[in-house]
């Protein structure tokens, strides 16, 4: 052991303590007067100043055997995850053959260790155990530099990968700056068999209604070159998209794209298919479920009307009234038995578009309204109502209001459209009755009836109404059918109430029946009476609402979960609220609460965090293996404004990317290194490439005697001695 | 049992308010302003306009003509007003400013026409002073030349009448849309007639084809009342677009 004195001033430093001795020398000449002790003293102030700018050190060395460097360079890409066929995930692999190594290793070299994904970062034998794999693929260039710049120059590297990552452009100039050999070390299984996956498949969480939008999935070949990969996109067993790929290299990865088009409101379900066939042996069969959350933009609605009236100019105001609602309307001004005064240009009648609104148009609507429109009058072809019914029992939603001309004068008796009815149609073409009626309220429970805040506050509102004039003879209910309102007095031939609104479900659609046009009587009420002012708007909402299913659906959404997670944490799941119109309800109008429920079945709160107004953000973490639950239930304004629950299964993922031993042994060539699969790298031929240590003395540690306070008290010291004596010399 | 039932009802519509109490079915009333004075200047022009109506539209009407002042309770079932004169009405009171005020807001529509045939006349200066009281908030403006007044059934070009005093016609807005519609022509003088069925009045200087041009724009405000803004939806409007390019033949 041997100890060393150095200066670690810098350039300045070394300026200041020249200035001082310049001082001192100047000092020196200018006190010659002075006594010899006194000009000593001084000098030594100076001095002792001039040595401290100096940073004075003292090292304690030691000479000792320098190992070469190793770096050891672990890849933790996403692949590293996979499970071969030795029962154990990458990572564990490639740590466990470390540690098994690692005496070995360092009784010959100065071991480093470095997790790589993306770039690199140093990790301790500790750490390695804990190591999880990461989202990003490793970056050999980027984790080369890391490596560079976290230390002195390695004698070698060894890279533990299974190949799964892309050389960059920037390799070469790592490589080169590297400077050193690379052995790479390949994990991954043993055998590896032709096989097909599906990976990444996408979709968007949420669609409008009608809307066309993509679904995408990575395919993932292995060992199938000269295939050809089939992939489809199925809707409920029905294709709806189809893409073939050719398969060039031993593992390729390619991008599939569907177009789709959502049709129903709520869940979608779709089925991504892959197969290929092998030249030997059977073909590869992968599978993908994923849904889609159908959700409504606009109402399309399609409102016709046989004639002009109160009801048809209020209705489609309100309706035109509402960005929600996409309105196409046709009323029937002229009939072919009126005359005109005028020529035909002096009119602004437009033909009757019959075939474009029965057959072209219309099953792209979510709702058609027929108001007095008579369908005799027009000697329509029965094809036309064939459409509607064929519309309806699709899913579409068909509003009917009364009139002279509504139902059996309008010549719908025996035609397939009366049979969607919730009615039966009054026999005799004369079913309409003129007249004041104010209707009864037969369902108080259903949501179109419940319009006020409480269902006392509805029937209050019900009461005050001004009565409705005009209502339509109808002969009787069909099974099945709800009425809400019913004539106070009126019967149907069996004697029981006659219905005024009345409802039915049918196929998959929806019918409602209102059996008078002065609805607009509600309108014009609120002038009368402040507490009505809401009321029509308020009826004709819901009447759009439920008709186009958006009153069943849920205001409180979870993203719809594919068939598996994603491997990687935390988990993301999304989640929707809404308001009545299906417009994003912000967090600050909700009160929103989220819990989850791991396979260990205890429940916990796990909070969210909005990621944009409406859209909101769980993330959860530590997943175990089974099935997770989720509920979600949001308050607003102090009452329950909806709820959703949603699972997903959790499994830890299965060995699917093949180990690229051609990429990692190209790898090692390059730098002159060499390429085994784990099982066979030898440590001891590692180690015999590496050059034998060598001597070298080293600093075993380093006291920076500049940085004591004893110079400050020396320094005072001499300054108040060299005082006294010029005070006792009477010098002062 | 029956006959109890039936007095239950009766007494249960007899307790309706009176503003129920109006009758029409699904057809078109002719509703006009009845106040102390000249109201009614042209008491059988109604049924001249009601007869075009149905006869030229599939528009449904009532030949009764329903009269009624601003405090009537029937004013809230009735969809459509008019109101003429040839002198100016008696200022309205609170009540009846407060009543047009929530007619024309919660969806009523009211006609006027001045029936003097004067460029300056107290009706129109009571007119412009009531509806400014009335509607504080909107102003009465002169439509525009494209409104869907002038194409809700006739394509209208010139605005007729028994006296030519403007040329536009004028309107007060609520929520973006009129709801009060002042014509000064007097659109109604032009259809009155002798018991004998001969105009009473001659349309000058445009004769016959003013009088024509007046019944059009009468039926177009009354097809205004009960289709709202269809004419100006997009699907028609390369439709009107093509004929107003073309002309009057």
């Amino acid at each position: 052991m041997s100890h060393r004195l150095l200066f670690d001033a810098g350039s300045w430093e070394w300026g200041l303590a020249a200035a001082a001795l310049l001082v001192l020398a100047g000092a020196w000449w200018v006190s010659r007067d002075l006594p010899l002790r006194l000009r000593i003293l001084r000098s030594v102030v100076l001095a002792l100043l001039a040595c401290v700018l100096l940073k004075p050190s003292l090292d304690t060395l030691e000479d000792r055997s320098a190992k070469p460097r190793l770096a050891a360079l672990m890849d933790m890409g996403p692949s590293m995850r996979a499970e071969d066929d030795y029962g154990a995930p990458r990572l564990k692999r490639a740590a466990r053959w470390l540690k098994e190594n690692q005496r070995a290793l360092e009784s010959r070299a100065d071991l480093s260790l470095y997790a790589a994904s993306g770039g690199a970062r140093r990790v301790s034998f500790e750490e390695l155990e804990r190591l999880a794999p990461a989202s990003a693929s490793l970056d050999p260039a980027a984790a080369i530099n890391d490596l560079l710049d976290s230390g002195p120059p390695p004698a070698r590297v060894l890279l533990l990968s299974d190949g799964a990552f892309e050389p960059a452009d920037s390799l070469e100039p790592a490589l080169s700056r590297l400077g050193v050999p690379l052995d790479a070390a390949g994990v991954g299984p043993r055998e590896v068999r032709p096989g097909l996956s599906i990976s990444a498949a996408q979709a968007p969480d949420f669609v409008f209604q009608h809307g066309r939008f993509i679904i995408s999935a990575a395919l993932e070949a292995t060992e199938l070159p000269g295939s050809i990969i089939r992939a489809r996109l199925f809707k409920r067993d029905k294709p709806v998209g189809e893409a073939e790929f050719v398969v060039a290299k031993p593992f390729e990865v390619f991008q599939a794209s569907f177009t789709a088009e959502a049709e129903s409101l709520g869940r979608e379900s779709y089925r991504i298919t892959a197969s290929a066939v092998v030249s030997r042996g059977p073909s590869v069969e992968a599978v993908r479920d994923l849904q889609v959350e159908v959700i409504r933009q606009k109402y399309r609605i399609m409102y016709l009307a046989g004639r002009p009236s109160f009801e048809y100019s209020h209705l489609r105001d309100h309706l035109k009234s509402d960005p929600n609602h996409e309105l196409v309307s046709f009323v029937i001004l002229r009939n072919p038995e009126n005359y005109s005064p005028v020529t035909d240009n002096e009119l602004s009648l437009i033909p009757f578009p019959a075939q474009e609104i029965f057959v072209k148009d219309l099953f792209q609507f979510d709702l058609f309204i027929l108001e007095n429109f008579s369908y005799t009058r027009f000697s329509l072809p029965t094809l036309y109502l064939q459409n509607v019914r064929r519309f309806v029992a699709e899913g579409g939603a068909l509003l009917l209001i009364g009139g002279s001309n509504a139902f059996t004068k309008g010549g719908y008796q025996g035609t397939p459209l009366e049979d969607i009815l919730p009615v039966g149609l009054w026999p005799d073409p004369d079913d309409y009755r003129p007249g004041l009626f104010a209707p009864v309220v037969s369902a108080p429970a259903n949501p179109l009836i419940t319009l006020g805040e409480s269902p006392e506050a509805s029937s209050e509102l019900w009461r005050q109404l001004p009565p409705l004039d005009g209502w339509v003879r109808l002969a009787s209910l069909r099974p099945g059918s709800s009425v809400l309102l019913r004539h106070p007095t009126e019967k149907t031939p069996a004697g029981e109430p006659l219905p005024v609104v009345a409802l039915r479900e049918f196929g998959k659609g929806k019918v409602l029946l209102v059996g008078t046009d002065s609805t607009w009587r509600w309108k014009l009420a609120g002038g009368r009476d402040w507490r009505l002012a809401s009321f029509y708007g308020r009826f004709w909402n819901r009447a759009v609402e439920y008709l186009t299913g958006s009153l069943d659906l849920k205001k409180v959404k979870f993203s719809p979960l594919p068939d598996r997670m994603p491997v990687r944490e935390p988990a993301t799941l999304t989640l929707r609220v809404f308001d009545e119109h299906f417009r994003p309800l912000p967090g600050t109008e909700i009160d929103l609460r989220t819990f989850w429920t791991p396979p260990d079945g205890r429940q916990r709160a796990v909070a969210s965090f909005e990621r944009e107004p409406g859209l909101f953000q769980i993330e959860l973490t530590d997943l175990a293996e089974g099935t997770h639950r989720m509920r979600a239930a949001a308050r607003r304004r102090g009452q329950l404004w909806g709820e959703d629950e949603a699972e997903f299964r959790w499994e830890k993922p299965k060995g699917e990317a093949p180990l690229d031993r051609k990429r990692l042994k190209s790898l090692a060539e390059r730098t002159g290194g060499r390429y085994a699969d784990l099982d066979r790298f030898d440590a001891k031929t590692l180690l015999a490439s590496l050059a034998p240590a060598r001597r070298e003395r080293v600093a075993l540690s380093r006291r920076a005697a500049w940085a004591s306070p004893l110079w400050l008290f020396a320094l005072a010291g001499v300054l108040i001695f060299e005082w006294l004596l010029r005070r006792r010399g009477g010098y002062l | 049992m029956r006959a109890l039932r039936a007095a239950l009802v009766a007494g249960l519509l007899a307790a309706l308010p009176e503003a129920g109490r109006a009758q029409e079915g699904d057809r078109f009333v002719w509703a006009q302003v009845r106040y102390t004075g000249a109201w009614d200047p042209y008491p059988g022009a109604h049924r001249e306009a009601l007869s075009f109506l149905t006869s030229v539209t599939s528009v449904l009407s009532l030949d009764e003509r329903r009269e009624l002042t601003l405090k009537d309770p029937l004013l809230f079932s009735t969809p459509m007003l008019v109101l003429t004169g040839r002198q100016a009405p008696p200022s309205l009171d609170d009540e009846e400013l407060q009543a047009l005020r929530n007619y024309l807001t919660s969806g009523g529509l009211l006609w006027i026409d001045d029936a003097t045939g004067l460029r300056s006349s107290e009706f129109d200066r009571w007119v412009r002073s009531t509806l400014r009281s009335a509607l504080p908030d909107s102003d009465l403006r002169p439509l525009g030349q494209d409104h869907v007044v002038f194409k809700t059934f006739f394509l209208i070009r010139r605005i007729g009448g028994r006296a030519p005093v403007s040329s536009s016609v004028e309107g007060v807005d609520w929520n973006g849309k009129p709801v009060a519609v002042y014509t000064r022509n007097d659109l109604i003088g032009a259809w009155a007639k002798d018991p004998l069925g001969k105009h009473l009045y001659d349309c000058a200087p445009g004769g016959e084809a003013q009088r024509m041009d007046a019944k059009k724009l009468t039926l177009n405000i009354l097809m205004y009342a009960l289709t709202g803004t269809y004419k100006s939806d997009a699907v028609h409007q390369p439709f009107i677009l093509e004929k107003m390019r073309q002309g009057i033949p």
